[in-house]
């Protein structure tokens, strides 16, 4: 039975497209398949990312899987191999907050399911800007819910690594030390990160900026950022009435920068510019990044504003 | 003596009319009380099988007997439903494990039970062929419907409406087949096992559709407002849930709200069995029920009737005899110039004497066996006879 379950498990692997090297996370190499066999599924990068270093050398941790999502996580709807994978995991961590919209439309066992914002749950931003409709007699209703980038502000992402330490600590609880050990590691380096994102958002000094997406709410919140958001794809170029918002928008917060999930098209790009907006990327390694993991990611990210402040010469105190 | 045996066997089969009514007559002398009996005890023991093996049933509160037939058969009467809050609420005190049950809807005849994953782990149900349900619209059937209905994975299943005439009611849904369970020879074989929330969409409370906000929903947009989006009658909803629609799949309210049949709760032991009971021991909305108890309540009723039917059966097969003595005696009187002759062309009274009796044994031979294959065969079909009259 075991054997069949290795088996099993190797298959989904192999067809998620999922090879060893894919679970190496910040140089440290996530264990695969743990000798006592058991399989903890993550719905996102951020929490694969903080199991696997959490789980990192400790021979007895349990396998940590991130399946092969195309796009954001966020509108991820798992294909068949995936549900039997989600089914056959011991656990299944989540983001929460509303993250995993696919919940609601597969079938899992509900005792596997670990939602690692769940201590954190008044901490929560909720959305405010859904739109309600209304169609037969049953009323108006709209499909909002919470904020779920939760891991931009590293604090509470510092709080779901801790509900995935006592995951982990549940499956090898003689690994308790190693993994509470490699989470104080963990909890140094977020920790260092927000020091380092907040030192250069500091800078902004209250000044307004524009978010491309509503996906920055936690980072904004953070560090009190004078910020906007829009609703703008960087892989699709924005319409008229979608520029005419945006003039609207920049005479009452002139903003001179705009913080994109990726890099926007050129065209839009060069727009923006004519209108005095820098566009400046900043990922939200919601799912697995191309190069680096996480902190690489996000270090990135720091680099990145921090040019664009020195270039929109927001000098430093 | 072998030519008596002939001339018996003959008599009776040129007395075919008489005969047959004799052996039928003897026939279901014979078979009505061991049919009744066997049907009884076989029932009694399927029945208390699948009860005992559901500890604890919670549901609104009204007839015990409908809220266990329906939770272990899914009768098609259903109890009245109860909140899914009640489910959440209950799972909360992790005093057991717990299954929530739907089982209001049908689809060709076979009743729809939306369930958890546990369900199939619970009752040990393995998937024969195809895989386990994965998505929201998919379904695993039970093996007679399989084969009733030639179903394997892949070919899909529609809901029955309720009702035929509610036009503006709630839409059948295509069911896309994952898998086919094992045959267990129980109520499960003859079902359709969706998801829970499956059972919701099929009841109107979540739905697809285009994207109002989207510039493909135009024709279907009433009125578009900042934060208000009103659609006409002419927005379609999905009839089928597809991997490209079913993103667009949503539901409408709080599902704490949403309907449940019962849910079957599985104590680790006695102790946390007492705790839930004693939870709802006073509750005038709510009911937690041992199957096991409430079957035996309904099992000493039918073993009482059985009692009077077979005391009943008695009386009945005792003035059979008396008839067919009867018969055989005026038979005897009617025949006796063929004895007589018999005597005269050289028969001892011995001879006569094999004689009717080898026709009393050919009759009562040719009953006894045409009853014992009549009980075979309705204990071989008991199970299937008891399982229609439970599901009706």
């Amino acid at each position: 039975m075991i054997f069949l379950r290795t088996l099993f498990i190797a298959v989904v692997l192999l067809t998620a497209g999922c090879d060893r090297e894919e679970h190496r996370a910040g140089g440290a190499t996530a264990v695969v398949l743990s000798p006592e066999n058991v399989l903890i599924v993550t719905s996102n990068y951020p929490l694969y990312f903080f199991a696997s270093r959490i789980a990192a050398s400790v021979d007895d941790a349990p396998g940590i899987i991130l399946p092969d999502i195309h796009g954001d996580p966020a509108f991820w709807i798992p294909s068949a191999e995936q549900i039997q994978l989600l089914q056959s995991a011991d656990k299944v961590l989540l983001n929460g907050a509303g993250a995993e919209s696919w919940l609601n439309l597969v079938t899992i066992d509900r005792r596997l399911l670990i939602d690692t914002s769940l201590n954190i749950a008044d901490q929560l931003i909720p959305l405010d800007d859904s739109v309600q409709h209304q169609h037969g007699p049953q009323g108006e209703h709209s499909h909002q819910g919470d904020a779920f980038t939760i891991w931009l502000d590293p604090r509470l992402a510092v709080a779901q690594a801790h509900a995935v330490t006592d995951a982990l600590i549940e499956f090898a609880p003689t690994a308790e030390y190693q993994f509470r050990n490699n989470m104080a590691k963990l909890e140094q380096e977020l920790m260092a990160l927000d020091a380092q994102v907040a030192e250069v958002m500091a800078k902004l000094e209250g000044r307004p900026v524009l978010f491309s997406h509503p996906v920055y709410q936690y980072l904004q919140r953070r560090h009190n950022i004078n910020g906007r958001s829009l609703h703008w794809e960087p892989d699709q170029e924005p319409g008229t009435s979608a520029w005419i918002a945006l003039q609207q928008t920049l005479a009452t917060h002139p903003a001179t920068i705009m913080i994109w999930e990726d890099l926007p098209l050129q065209t839009t790009n060069h727009k923006l510019a004519e209108a005095g907006i820098l566009s400046v990327p900043f990922h939200t390694a919601a799912n697995r990044p191309q190069e680096g993991d996480y902190l690489d990611v996000m270090g990135a990210n720091v680099e990145r504003v921090a040019a664009a402040l020195q270039e929109r010469s927001y000098s430093e105190k | 003596m072998g030519n008596a045996l002939f001339l018996g066997w003959r008599y009776l089969t040129h007395h075919r009319f008489k005969s047959s009514i004799l052996i039928a007559s003897i026939t279901l002398m014979l078979f009505l009380p061991a049919a009744t009996r066997l049907l009884v005890d076989d029932s009694a023991s399927a029945l208390t099988a699948r009860a005992n093996q559901t500890p604890l049933v919670l549901g609104a509160h009204g007839s015990e007997l409908e809220l266990v037939l329906s939770t272990l058969y899914f009768h098609a009467e259903s109890p009245a439903p109860i909140e899914n809050q009640t489910y959440v609420e209950v799972e909360a005190t992790g005093l057991a494990d717990f299954i929530p049950i739907h089982s209001r809807f049908r689809a060709q005849g076979a009743p729809i039970v939306g369930t958890s994953l546990q369900y199939f782990d619970f009752r040990g149900l393995n998937i024969a062929d195809g895989r386990q349900m994965g998505l929201l619209g998919e379904c695993v059937i039970g093996a007679n419907v399989a084969a009733r209905l030639g179903l394997g994975p892949g070919d899909s299943i529609i809901s029955s409406p309720e009702t035929v005439f509610d036009i503006a009611g709630v839409y059948p849904l295509k069911m896309i087949v994952a898998g086919v369970l094992e045959a267990g020879g129980t109520a499960d074989d003859d079902a359709v096992f969706v998801d829970v929330r499956t059972t919701w969409i099929i009841q109107g409370l979540g739905h697809g559709h285009t994207d109002l906000a989207a510039a493909e929903a135009g024709a279907a947009v009433l009125s578009r407002r900042d934060d208000m989006i009103t659609a006409n009658a002419s927005l379609t909803q999905y009839a089928e849930i597809t991997p490209d629609n079913i993103g667009a799949f949503h539901f409408h309210g709080s599902d704490n709200s949403f309907p449940l049949t019962s849910v079957i709760a599985i104590p680790p032991d006695q102790k946390n069995a007492a705790l839930l009971r004693g939870r709802y021991h006073n509750s005038d909305l709510l009911q937690l029920v041992v199957p096991g108890n409430v079957l035996d309540d309904l099992l000493e009723t039918v073993f009482a009737v059985q009692n009077y039917v077979i005391i009943g059966l008695a009386i009945l097969s005792f003035a059979t005899i008396a008839v067919i003595t009867l018969v055989f005696l005026l038979s005897q009187q009617l025949r006796k110039g063929e004895f007589h002759t018999l005597r005269r062309i050289g028969a001892t009274r011995g001879y006569v004497l094999v004689l009717i009796a080898s026709e009393l044994g050919f009759v009562f031979l040719i009953s006894c066996l045409s009853a014992a294959a009549l009980t075979i065969v309705t204990r071989f079909y008991a199970m299937r006879i008891l399982q229609t009259f439970l599901t009706l």
